[in-house]
């Protein structure tokens, strides 16, 4: 017994590769697992802290009111004496007008007139004090409080930002301070230190914004904007463009920027207390539970009230995509640890194979003493213990040092104060015990079942000489080759398992570059499609419904949101969609015929806007898919009580978006409007790029600006970030397939010594050797790369095709053929570099071995 | 004259000090001999076959082959000595066990530029109904003949044995020395046996004894006894 571990031990120092490729796989997975899962642990007690802290809010939200029926007199006369102080002559004959109607309380008062009044009131900032009458009844059913949060987006050439006034009594969202002080008198400003970093300015430089200019005093974070998403033209964080800015009241009233205006609403307690609502018939059955999802709940309930509108961004993505990041990556680390841990325990499986089958006389002497199966195979747990032991303890050393790098890196777009170093010595349980507890026990198993056979057929001479099956079906394949590639494929075949982990190493290495190289062309392809059919540069949303343009030369169009009802075929019989929910609403979008900035072209890029009439709808390619629609079907809308009905006469080939297209007159007739009105402006206008350029009104007027130069530009920017990233993904696959085809080919080596040696001795030449005995695996790792590409491809479609539905948009899943073969080399540079390592092994086998008597 | 020793040393170096393996060793060996190098364990036979077939050089001294020096070749010139001239019989056969027996003999086919026909000299060894047989399905005389018949395929000028008879019962052994012997009368191929059984050195035509390194006699038989007639030790 002592002989076979002594055995064991002397063996290491013969198979260096071996055992430094198996250590230099438990470091990697150990060391990736303990620098994620530590760095996770230290952002995510630090984020919820954070949270806490900083009083962040649970809900943003718009409030809803209706000038027709929210308003009485006695808010008319407090506005008139307290915000609406300084209206003009002609806006108090609006508000007067306005005020007749409410006071001989006017069933239905002027669509015109509440619109008017809308803008007079949010020009004054007097909504609030409407908006917040119809919160606060809303306080103490719910147990929240709420803040006004005021904010507005200012873009200009180089830079979009938020500017938020600074108020040292805020209770929700406070801010933090990251270095400085904050704004204490008129012209200071403070920002975020990312911005600061990336632009070359300090604390005491001046930045100007609009034509004033303003003294740096701090760095500071909106604790509501960890992800920074101030508007989605930009929503990948740019932080040399983006930036957030706290100032002094009075500089904020003068700065020129579209309002972005909601409410923070932050529940008394923590977890949202469990509250009894009373809901109709018709509300339980849609009844969110309140246990669940308390956020929901109120939502449900009050929906007339509040509501996440477009202009606030989500908040899901501002305060919660880190906790995304978290839950993915903590998947991430999992996954990788085992898988590498499964490679080890093949890579470990196969040399303790190996080492049987050469001691298998040894073991047959031991066994016919009367050793047991049990006691022999515990002399191959060496390798797992000695592996586990080493490269646990210097993947956990490893990946404590890098668990800083690694937050950073996952704070790269967010705003959460990181400081200080930890260690996590629990990790090094897992990072030793882990896969000390997984190879052992497998290799354990392995051993036991590899050493079943009898004493006597261990001893038999020859007995290790037999021939397995794939042996035999390779050399009847092979006959007609020339004898040097039967020769190859015949040692080849020699191990199934050795060939089935090269193969599986290729196939998946192969997967893995073809999964980053369709990555790479799949978004630039996205991007150029998206864009291809864009005339205009921005959308301007209006914050209501207009009938006059603002510019003729701009197109216009009225986006409504309706209820799906049903879907009609031609007969006009219901057809079943699948995955249909039940309050599925879509978008509709009334456009003019002689629109010039939208095309909606079909599959043959022909025209299709002509097909629009009274009763037509156009929909996207997205929207057919989802709802299986054939020319002449019927879509049927809810309009309140009414139901509108079109039928389908063309489908436009676009890849984003998940609308329906229908004539803009028709429509605004439809939901009640006497003329044609718009709510969303297309427009190639510089003056939408740079809100300084815009008149008073038109900033009244507008909600928010979409910019799709700023968007293609922002996305193309990361776009270069993503394809550093993915040829690191790929550096990584190859460098993988590189450390396990590196111990296998050492393996081979050693496995064929013998055979070297005797061909050494025989007179062949070097060159001829490492082609016959190394080069073996070159086809079968060409094939499995070549297998992955069709499969990647395949598996991808399968999974665009799954989200279609959900995410609204059509990916194109390509790789070029350039792309191919760059995969396929970064593959084959990592398996000859390999067996190039190998062959200087190889060279260095004495001739005296095939002397050597058995 | 097919080799010229000439005050040939080989020295090994260890932990404990130098082990001259060879000690001035001189002689000379004549072409399509059968010639039977013995010695006990340890006595520096191996390392002479090793001068000999190219796969080890010595530390003093010099070896000719055919007027050419082996001491000054370089580790390919000496791989293209081996391939050429060349043929090895080894104690443990030394197949390759995923080739069958034909595919084993070609190894040696394809490295000659003058090979025999692969049938014939399977035939020859008395294995041409076997050729399509994997060496797990022979005996311990049959994979040496396999052996032999890998080696003498080269066509080489002269085949080295070592110990060729070892891992074999008296039958068998006496088998295969009448099967070196007879190729030695057909295809004049000079036979170096390196064994440690005298009864063999009756059926070599030179025979060179050797103890601790050195040289003790180099006879020549004048009767040559045919191997089925040799006295197994």
């Amino acid at each position: 017994m002592g002989l076979l571990f002594r055995n064991a031990f002397k063996g290491l120092k013969r198979k260096k590769i071996q055992m430094f490729g198996i250590i230099l796989l438990i470091t990697l997975s150990t060391g990736i697992y303990v620098a994620m899962n530590t760095a996770l642990d230290r952002l995510e007690d630090r984020y919820y802290n954070y949270l806490e802290e900083q009083n962040v809010e649970n809900i943003s939200g718009d409030v809803l009111v209706d000038y027709s029926k929210d308003v009485n007199l006695e808010d008319l006369e407090y506005l008139e004496e307290h915000e609406l102080k300084e209206m003009t002559e002609e806006e108090r004959e609006l508000f007067d007008l306005y005020k007749t109607n409410i006071e001989y309380e006017n069933e239905s008062i002027d669509v015109n007139l509440t619109t008017n009044i809308e803008y007079l009131f949010t020009k004054y900032e007097a909504n609030a004090y409407l908006e917040q009458k119809k919160l606060k009844p809303l306080q103490d059913t719910y147990r929240f409080d709420f803040e006004y949060e005021r904010s507005k987006v200012v873009m200009d050439d180089d830079f979009i930002m938020k500017v938020i006034p600074y108020n040292a009594d805020k209770k929700i969202n406070k801010v933090y301070v990251r270095e400085g002080k904050l704004p204490e008198h008129e012209k200071e400003i403070t920002m975020l230190e990312g911005f600061a970093c990336a632009n070359d300015l300090e604390i005491g430089d001046t930045f100007q914004i609009g034509e004033e200019e303003y003294k740096i005093v701090g760095f500071t974070y909106a604790s509501d904007y960890i992800y920074p998403l101030i508007t989605f033209s930009t929503p990948i964080f740019d932080e040399k463009k983006n930036n957030i800015i706290f100032m002094y009241e009075e500089d904020y009233k003068k700065v020129t920027g579209i309002f972005d205006n909601t409410y923070a609403l932050r529940f008394r307690d923590n977890p949202p207390r469990k509250f009894e609502m009373t809901l109709s018939e018709e509300e339980e059955e849609k009844e969110i539970s309140i246990d669940e999802d308390p956020i929901g709940a109120l939502f449900q309930k009050e929906t007339s009230t509040i509501t996440v509108g477009m202009n606030t961004v989500s908040r899901i993505t501002r305060t919660g995509a880190l906790q995304i990041e978290f839950a993915t990556n903590r998947l991430f680390a999992d996954y990788f640890l085992y898988l590498l841990l499964t490679i080890s325990v093949i890579i470990i499986l196969i040399v303790t194979k190996k080492r049987i089958e050469d001691e298998r006389l040894q073991i047959g002497v031991l066994k016919s003493l009367g050793y047991s199966k049990y006691s022999i195979a515990l002399s191959y747990l060496v390798y797992p213990i000695l592996g586990s032991m080493i490269g646990g303890v210097l993947g956990f050393c490893i990946g404590s040092l890098l668990n800083g790098t690694m937050a950073h890196m996952f704070l790269s777009y967010y705003n959460v104060p990181l400081s200080g170093f930890s260690i996590a010595i629990s990790y090094l349980k897992d990072s030793i015990c882990i896969p000390l507890v997984i190879l052992s026990c497998l290799s354990y198993l392995i051993a036991l079942i590899m050493l079943r056979k009898k004493p006597l057929q261990l001893l038999k001479e020859g007995s290790n000489l037999k021939v397995n099956f794939l042996s035999k079906f390779v050399n009847l394949v092979t006959k007609p080759f020339p004898f040097k590639s039967r020769f190859k494929y015949s040692l080849a075949s020699r191990s199934i398992g050795k060939l089935l982990i090269v193969t599986i190493t290729s196939f998946a290495t192969g997967m893995l570059i073809v999964l980053t190289l369709i990555g790479m062309n799949l978004f630039s392809g996205m991007i150029e499609s998206s864009f291809e059919g864009m005339k205009f540069d921005y959308m301007a949303y209006m914050n209501n419904q207009y009938v006059e343009k603002i510019d003729d030369e701009d197109d216009v169009v009225l986006n409504a949101t309706l209820p799906l009802k049903e879907v009609l075929n031609q007969e006009g019989n219901k057809k079943e969609i699948e995955n249909l929910e039940d309050d599925e609403s879509i978008g509709i979008i009334g456009l003019d015929k002689d629109a010039k900035m939208i095309e909606l072209v079909n599959e043959k890029k022909e025209s299709i806007v002509n097909l629009l009439d009274e009763d037509s709808i156009i929909v996207s390619k997205n929207m057919k898919e989802y709802l299986n629609l054939e020319i002449g079907d019927q879509i049927v809308l809810q309009n309140g009580e009414n139901t509108l009905t079109y039928t389908v006469v063309g489908f436009s080939n676009e890849l984003m978006s998940f609308a329906a297209y229908v004539d803009r007159e028709v429509l605004s007739k439809q939901l009640g409007y006497e003329e044609a009105v718009y709510n969303v402006i297309y427009s190639k206008n510089a003056k939408y790029k740079s809100l300084s350029k815009l008149s008073e009104e038109e900033l009244q007027k507008i909600a928010y600006v979409m910019s799709f130069t700023d968007l293609k530009n922002n996305i193309m920017k990361q776009m270069d970030r993503f394809n550093t990233s993915i040829y690191v993904v790929i550096a990584f696959a190859a460098i993988m397939a590189f450390i396990i085809i590196s111990v296998i080919a050492s393996i081979i080596v050693e496995e064929n010594k013998k055979t070297i040696s005797l061909m050494k001795v025989m007179g062949y030449k070097s060159k001829e050797i490492s082609s016959i005995v190394l080069n073996i695996y070159t086809p079968f790792v060409i094939l499995a790369y070549l297998l992955a590409i069709p499969t990647m491809t395949s598996l991808l479609k399968w999974i665009v095709a799954q989200l279609v539905g959900d995410m609204q948009i059509t990916i194109p899943i390509s790789i070029s053929f350039m792309h191919a073969m760059i995969g396929l080399l970064a593959l084959l540079v990592a398996y000859y570099i390999a067996i190039f390592i190998a062959k200087r092994v190889l060279n260095k086998i004495p001739l005296a071995v095939a002397l050597k008597r058995e | 004259m097919l080799y010229k020793l000439e005050n040939i040393v080989k020295t090994y170096k260890s932990a404990s000090g130098s082990n001259h393996a060879l000690n001035d060793i001189s002689l000379e060996l004549k072409k399509g001999e059968v010639i039977v190098i013995l010695g006990p364990s340890g006595s520096g036979k191996s390392t002479m076959l090793n001068l000999l077939s190219g796969i080890d050089t010595p530390s003093k001294g010099k070896i000719t082959y055919d007027g050419k020096r082996l001491d000054k070749m370089n580790m390919e010139q000496l791989a293209m000595y081996r391939r050429e001239h060349l043929g090895f019989i080894f104690q443990s056969y030394n197949l390759i066990s995923n080739l069958t027996i034909k595919e084993n003999v070609e190894m040696g086919f394809h490295l000659s530029s003058d090979p025999l026909d692969i049938d014939e000299v399977l035939d020859a060894v008395g294995l041409h109904d076997h050729k399509n047989k994997y060496p797990y399905q022979l005996s311990g005389g049959q994979m040496q003949r396999v052996a032999i018949a890998r080696a003498l395929v080269k066509n080489p000028d002269v085949l080295f044995c070592d110990e060729p008879t070892g891992a074999l019962d008296e039958a068998m052994g006496k088998n295969i020395l009448k099967l070196l012997q007879e190729m030695n009368k057909v295809y004049k191929t000079t036979m170096i046996i390196v064994t440690h059984n005298p009864s063999i050195a009756d059926m070599a035509n030179t025979v060179i004894r050797m103890n601790s390194g050195k040289l003790v006699e180099v006879t020549q038989n004048k009767k040559v006894k045919k191997a089925e007639d040799l006295r197994w030790a």
